[in-house]
């Protein structure tokens, strides 16, 4: 259980989170929802723990292993989606998780050549999302996993995550009400603060 | 057809570096003729016999020795030390205040300063290896603080979630971001450990240097030598910052995409 009490964040005297609390169950899937700067990536960044809260409690399970697709890809430009990926394998992983599930999500054949800087925007985000699923994880979070994915491919992404995240917990930042039920998650509204 | 219009390109530009080098070397001829005293200045001939001359003597080949590898030896820990403490300086702020005092002074101090108080302290025969030093050190420092202050801090913050090795990040995250920079840094830091590293032998008389060569060559009014000892640091340092850069090269590409 992730577990976050009375929890304030603010940048430059701007409040983001003020006495925020929520509570993640195991293997829940949850998708968060809220207008643009509500504070929803800082919300993933403290619970990730890139970021402190400046008051208020957040307790993760010891040990907990968290995959992440970023908003933004952060992939190494030079280096090509297989290598990307291997980046987070652990030491004793079976390495054909990484091809198999690029070619899942339909990154194949002259594709794992290139580097992923000549990759689309499409492509580059399905290595992204790649990334995450390959590792070892307790916790996905994908912040607007899909941008940039066209919808003909979209389908076969999300059946991808929803079956390697089955017994795991995942949170999902999103605007679209559609992915969230297509990935099975509850729903939660961050409001505004003032 | 892309590889042989490259091809062209590359010699056309080898063609043309070679005249700049022809055309200069006419002008320094027609100069020497016209002064006509191979006292003040030698004809380009002279000089390459006195070259020819010196390279098959042993003294030569012990001048060479005794120069080079002080001063590299001052290079290279110029360069270990200046990436250590970069990387220390990027994590440890007071660190960095500390040295920016230091590596400003440095900067802004003649290297005759430098010499004539490290005769005082050392002596001459390891000098050429301290002014190296402190002359490559600031060049090395500042430029990879520089590239890790400006490397991309999200790409950090992903290797921090996703839990990837310190060696792992190391290699393909912090070392393919910092190398420009430290590339910039050892080709101007190269040719400045050379130059500076030569003046101290000229101004301490190391004995059995370069320096010491030019030194004496300056005394007897042996303008050949000197221009022949000059074209000596001038291909040894050539060399060098060549097969250095090359190295740097060859560890960028090996971390760059030859993995795909």
């Amino acid at each position: 259980m992730i577990s976050l009490k009375n929890v304030s964040k603010s940048f430059g005297g701007q409040t983001v989170l003020k006495d925020f609390s929520l509570d993640i169950g195991d293997c829940a899937k949850l998708a968060i929802t809220g207008r643009s700067g509500a504070g929803k990536t800082t919300l993933l960044n403290l619970i990730t723990g890139l970021i402190k809260p400046d008051s208020g409690e957040i307790s993760r399970p010891e040990g907990l292993k968290i995959s992440e697709v970023f908003q933004e890809d952060r992939l190494i430009e030079p280096l090509g989606a297989i290598k990307n990926c291997r980046l987070v394998l652990k030491k004793g992983a079976d390495p054909s998780i990484v091809p198999n599930t690029l070619a899942a999500l339909g990154i194949s054949g002259e594709l794992l050549k290139k580097p992923v800087s000549s990759l689309s925007g499409g492509e580059r985000r399905r290595v992204a999302i790649a990334r995450a699923l390959v590792g070892d994880f307790d916790l996905l979070i994908l912040d607007e996993p899909f941008k940039g994915i066209d919808s003909e491919t979209l389908p076969s992404v999300i059946e991808e995550i929803k079956l390697r995240t089955k017994d795991k917990t995942l949170i999902l930042v999103t605007h679209s009400k559609e992915e969230a039920a297509a990935l099975g998650c509850a729903l939660f509204r961050l409001a505004d603060i003032g | 057809m892309k590889d042989s219009t490259t091809r062209q390109s590359k010699l056309k530009k080898t063609i043309l570096k070679a005249s700049a080098i022809a055309f200069w070397i006419a002008v320094w001829g027609a100069l020497a003729h016209v002064v006509n005293s191979e006292l003040i200045i030698c004809s380009p001939p002279t000089a390459l016999k006195r070259l020819v001359a010196l390279i098959q003597t042993a003294e030569f080949r012990s001048a060479v020795a005794f120069s080079s590898i002080r001063i590299l030896t001052g290079f290279f820990a110029a360069l270990a030390l200046g990436i250590i403490l970069a990387a220390v300086s990027s994590r440890i702020s007071a660190v960095k205040i500390l040295l920016e005092p230091i590596t400003s002074v440095i900067k802004a101090t003649p290297v005759a300063s430098f010499i004539i108080l490290a005769i005082i302290w050392f002596g001459s025969r390891n000098l050429s290896m301290f002014i190296s030093f402190l002359m490559v050190f600031p060049v090395i420092y500042l430029n990879v603080l520089k590239g890790i202050e400006s490397a991309d801090k999200s790409l950090s913050e992903m290797a921090e979630v996703f839990r990837i090795s310190r060696p792992k990040r190391l290699v393909y995250i912090y070392f393919p971001q910092i190398l420009p920079f430290l590339s910039s840094g050892c080709s101007v830091a190269l040719g400045l450990c050379w130059k500076s590293g030569v003046a101290a032998e000229v101004i301490g008389i190391s004995g059995g240097s370069i320096g010491e060569k030019l030194y004496k060559a300056k005394l007897y009014f042996e303008t050949g030598d000197l221009l022949a000892w000059t074209a000596v640091i001038i291909a040894v340092s050539a060399i060098f910052e060549k097969l250095f850069m090359a190295l740097l090269g060859l560890i960028k590409k090996k971390t760059e995409g030859l993995e795909r």
